[in-house]
């Protein structure tokens, strides 16, 4: 190969790479996730929910970690429904949920649209036989 | 022998040479493509008027405060209204506070808020982008009794 050809390749290959800026795929940063928690008491068949702000869309995972007699402090067998949702009216009408007693995984993941969402505890049986103490923890992008 | 002849010393572009530079020129011009400055141009936002109303009642307690979540659909005005204060032992004039904002938590963080009494026009008035936000009526020390109220959220 004469030394003009190989001039030639050598620079058309240096002018079409420098054409290519725009075609470099972006590495976009990690999603940092928080963790929140929310204790409190609900009444028998009663509920409450927790709004919470997400940054970018993405999984949000709840865990019910703890329900006791809110008088006693005794630790409860039962089951209560957790779930994710979005704030509306005076509530918290879940898009995600599970009944479920008191656990070390999470027992609902829902995938949570950018904005504000909430979580929401809830006694659906309401057979129990006084308040509920519970804990329930979540995470979310 | 031959004398090389002065013209021969003028070295002629090679073929190769003069389809190198030609190459060359149509690659770069390709890189070209933002060689020409454009002004930008400001996005215009519009600002919808309300079209969805929802009403808000309920019992306040002395002290309390209660909230209502709503869905701003589109970038336009949201209209928050006072309509009406009872109750045994609350006057129909008494002042509570009324305020928009973000649900958070358990409450409504308001970034706007008034002390009003009840009435037709509208106490709290923006312009929101679309999101959901909260309307929240609160005790502001005046009442002795709990009170009913209603409230009407009219936005886009």
């Amino acid at each position: 190969m004469s030394l003009t050809r190989r001039l030639t390749v050598v620079a058309i290959a240096i002018l079409g790479a420098s054409c290519n800026g725009d075609e470099v795929t972006p590495t976009g940063p990690s999603v940092p996730f928080a963790t929140g928690y929310f204790t409190g008491v609900i009444d028998v068949g009663g509920s409450r929910f927790w709004s919470f702000k997400v940054t970018t869309p993405g999984p949000v995972t709840v865990t019910l970690a703890s329900i006791v007699n809110a008088d006693t402090g005794v630790p409860l067998g039962r089951a209560l429904r957790v779930g994710v949702g979005r704030p509306q009216g005076t509530g918290c009408p879940v898009l995600s949920s599970a009944v479920a007693p008191a656990g070390l995984v999470s027992q609902v993941t829902h995938l949570a649209p950018e904005g504000v969402n909430c979580v929401e505890v809830a006694d659906t049986a309401g057979t129990a036989s006084g308040a509920i103490r519970f804990a329930l923890r979540f995470t979310h992008p | 022998m031959t004398e090389p002849s002065p013209a021969s010393d003028i070295r002629r572009p090679h073929r190769g040479t003069l389809a190198l530079v030609a190459v060359l020129a149509t690659v770069a011009a390709g890189c070209g493509k933002d060689d020409s400055p454009t002004t930008p141009t400001t996005p215009t936002t519009t600002v919808a008027t309300p079209t969805s109303t929802e009403d808000f009642t309920g019992t306040l307690p002395v002290g309390g405060s209660r909230f209502y979540s709503f869905t701003v659909e589109q970038n336009g005005t949201v209209n928050i209204t006072l309509t009406s204060v009872g109750g045994t032992n609350v006057p129909s004039s008494v002042w509570l506070g009324i305020g928009i904002g973000t649900p958070n938590g358990e409450d409504c963080s308001t970034s706007s808020s008034v002390n009003t009494q009840s009435g037709t026009t509208a106490q709290v008035t923006g312009t929101y982008a679309p999101a959901i936000y909260c309307a929240k009526v609160y005790d502001i020390g005046n009442l002795v009794a709990p009170a009913s109220f209603a409230i009407t959220i009219a936005h886009p």
